[in-house]
């Protein structure tokens, strides 16, 4: 969590991961361009170059794509999550190196402007095999770096997640552009099966991961929390006994998920979406009292919703009662910062 | 609060995927019969179908292409029948006959050119009275200036 804005707030952890993105990308540039030289005697320097980049772009995309389903599928892969966005605009620098070499490579030297030349020397659209390809990656390449140069805190903050979170989610679109671009591009330049394997192997992957963790999102919300049967609106989350010590309940309440947090004999309902990035807080765990985001380690007061101090996220909060063992939540939630006492679990369960 | 946002990603994602499965298998089945390439990077290729030369006339001094002049129906194209042993083939038109340099300073870009295989060119007509220069991008020298005079011979 960042009190005030800085480039980047190193610590060890985030030291470690980018020296081995670093690393790992200039490993496969020299393990790409080494093979494809062996192999391809007649390939020029540049030619090798702006093929290792924007494979190595690629791949590294396919890697963010797949560590949110993964993280959620099981909690080892968080640490991952944790650094994604270094990730990602380390991706999107190395995508921009690919597209602006092969810019410079095949429309700089004319007499022509190279990006009016980009757009304006195939326009082929009506046919498959020679498609103007570069077009899809530039639009791509747009995405790309729109993202990365938003990824900080300052415009996540500036943004509001909901709309930084709208605008991240074009790297869905990124993806289907890219995956025509190598597909009516470099595709086309053979007719090895290994890049079409490869290519294959990665877009049914990601669609798998994806369209399996949407079908567990779509049943985490019709877990839809039924009416208490009391004479109000207070509807029945669980049972007492269904929430684990330092673990959350999720159920939807007011057309949106609340998480009740147990920590020893106390519980809180608080909103299970995290301020940050909008991460899923009823997945994190209560820690020296304080409920803490899977996803950054974003903190709240399970009482007020609040940050501690100096921070000042805050997430609604929700009253909460026991009655029959029963665990009921208000779906109305609290003014923002409102502080209220954790409900006292009773020996044995019930009250 | 965000439950919107949810369900905007739940159907964002599975319909960008879609589009990209449906873009693949449509470049794939475009693949085998005509392929824009990097010679340098390409594997060896299957033979050219021979139908590819069907219409096509057989250049001069150069038994391994051939060129397509445009009809009503189709645009012309230029058929490698034997591989172009060169790196990123580019053609190019041009009304020059003589330039000194690598290209003329009149060259305009037609398309990149596939080693082996078919390259369509669009509207160029050699006799019509365009020219059209072969130049490797990757070996940084014109491989060949192919004009009417070329066609004088052979046919299919």
């Amino acid at each position: 969590m960042g009190h005030t804005y800085r480039a980047v707030q190193w610590n060890p952890q985030k030291r470690r991961y980018d020296l081995v993105i670093v690393g790992a990308v200039v490993l496969f540039l020299a393990a790409f361009i080494g093979v494809s030289a062996a192999l391809h005697p007649l390939a020029t320097a540049e030619t090798l170059l702006i093929r290792g980049l924007g494979a190595a772009a690629f791949v590294m995309l396919h890697v963010i794509l797949s560590i949110g389903p993964l993280a959620r599928r099981d909690p080892r892969w968080l640490p991952l999550l944790y650094n994604r966005r270094h990730l990602g605009v380390t991706m999107a620098t190395v995508a921009f190196l690919h597209g602006a070499f092969s810019t410079l490579q095949f429309h700089a030297f004319g007499d022509t402007n190279p990006i009016v030349s980009l757009f304006t020397a195939n326009t082929r659209y009506d046919s498959i095999a020679q498609f103007p390809f570069q077009t899809l990656g530039a639009f791509a390449l747009v995405i790309l770096v729109l993202m990365a140069a938003t990824s900080h805190d300052f415009w996540l903050r500036n943004l509001t997640a909901p709309v930084w979170k709208a605008l991240h989610m074009l790297v869905y679109v990124a993806y289907a552009l890219l995956v025509l671009h190598v597909a009516l591009g470099s595709l086309q330049a053979g007719t090895s099966p290994v890049p079409l394997v490869l290519l294959g192997f990665g877009a049914g992957w990601l669609g798998w991961l994806h369209l399996t963790a949407s079908g567990r999102e779509a049943t985490l919300d019709s877990d839809v929390a039924s009416p208490s049967g009391a004479d109000d609106a207070w509807v029945d989350a669980c049972g007492v006994d269904e929430i684990p010590d330092g673990r959350a309940r999720v159920v939807v309440a007011g057309g949106d998920r609340v998480a009740v947090f147990r920590d020893g004999d106390r519980l809180s309902a608080l909103s299970s979406v995290c301020q940050h990035q909008n991460g899923p807080l009823g997945e994190g765990r209560v820690v020296d009292g304080l409920v803490v985001c899977p996803w950054h380690g974003y903190q709240y007061r399970p009482s007020c919703g609040c940050s501690p101090e100096p921070f000042d996220e805050r997430v609604p909060t929700f009253r909460v009662r026991i009655e029959s063992g029963r665990v009921l939540v208000d779906p109305k939630p609290l003014p923002l910062g409102t502080e209220t006492e954790p409900v006292q679990i009773p020996a044995g369960g019930t009250a | 609060m965000i439950a919107p946002l949810r369900r905007r990603h739940r159907w964002l994602a599975p319909c960008a995927f879609a589009l990209a499965a449906v873009g693949l298998v449509v470049a794939v089945a475009a693949r085998p019969r005509s392929f824009v390439a990097d010679a340098a990077l390409g594997d060896r290729g299957p033979a050219v179908d021979r139908s590819a030369l069907v219409g096509a006339t057989e250049l001069r001094g150069a038994p391994a292409l051939w060129f397509v002049e445009p009809s009503e129906s189709r645009g012309s194209a230029l058929v490698a029948a034997e591989r172009i042993e060169a790196s990123d083939v580019l053609a190019y038109t041009t009304a020059q006959a003589e330039w000194e340099g690598d290209l003329p300073p009149d060259a305009v870009l037609v398309s990149p050119v596939a080693p082996l295989g078919r390259t369509d060119l669009g509207a160029v007509s050699l006799a019509g009275g365009d020219r059209v220069v072969l130049y490797s991008l990757g070996q940084k020298r014109v491989l060949r200036t192919i004009s009417a005079d070329d066609l004088a011979q052979g046919g299919d």
